[in-house]
């Protein structure tokens, strides 16, 4: 493909991308931290902490990713093939955004059930032997 | 001047940038777990978290400094952004796998001493 058309590729991918990163992390990150209190027990100082760290971690991960499947490579010089391969990263790294959001609420999930867990020690039942 | 040294000036400002945020904002956050680390010495916590954070520094600036001399030959701006943005986000996921693996770490330290 021609370079400038390439450009423009890369300059609708990367604020779209970056909007999309941002705007998920928000909405995750500022619901999480009722997880983050429950999870250490009211601490609010730990459960800042570990929140924004983890928020940061969301930002690395996903904008690292964003960048390294940034090339596009296509045979064809015209508009349509632009589009079509625009379409296929956007929407390709819009799944694999979906599938980090899931893993991340399964990590808030995980740590609340094992922390209800430790709360209640008493009520394990030791096994009868017979 | 050559494309490689344009391409090398942007990756070192950008890189440096971003490691510096995440570091200030890693040494802000992990004040907390440092200090339950060794309880009752929160002075001397304080003194280790600024040590790990100047250890941070010095491998990541130091690890991208070194990548510099395996750039490919740069012959066009098109080829400058490409290797530019792939390089930018080989860094940052090795920055992410760390981060993560901090967290895990920490994390599992801090359930321990809460129980």
């Amino acid at each position: 493909m021609e370079t400038s058309k390439i450009l423009i590729g890369y300059a609708i991918y990367l604020p779209v991308v970056l909007f999309l990163t941002l705007y998920v992390s928000r909405t995750l990150f500022k619901n999480s931290k009722i997880y983050m209190l429950d999870i250490f027990k009211g601490r609010q100082e730990i459960a800042n902490a570990t929140n924004k760290l983890f928020e940061t971690g969301f930002y690395l991960l996903n904008i690292g990713f964003a960048l390294l499947i940034m090339k596009i490579t296509a045979s064809l010089n015209s508009y349509q093939h632009l589009v079509e391969a625009l379409g296929t990263k956007i929407g390709g790294f819009s799944i694999y955004l979906g599938l980090m959001l899931f893993i991340n609420l399964y990590l808030f999930f995980r740590g609340k059930r094992k922390s209800k867990d430790n709360y209640n020690p008493g009520t394990m039942v030791t096994p009868v032997s017979n | 001047m050559s494309y490689n040294l344009i391409g090398y000036c942007i990756f070192i400002t950008v890189i440096i940038l971003i490691i510096v945020i995440v570091g200030e904002i890693c040494y802000r956050n992990g004040n907390v777990f440092v200090g339950a680390l060794i309880p009752d010495h929160l002075d001397l916590c304080l003194q280790i978290n600024k040590t790990l954070l100047i250890c941070y520094y010095l491998v990541n600036i130091g690890y991208c400094v070194m990548t510099l001399a395996t750039w490919e030959i740069i012959n066009s701006p098109l080829q400058l952004i490409e290797v530019l943005v792939i390089k930018v986000g080989i860094i940052i996921s090795a920055l992410s796998v760390l981060h993560y693996i901090n967290i895990f770490l920490l994390t599992n330290a801090i359930h321990k001493l809460i129980k």
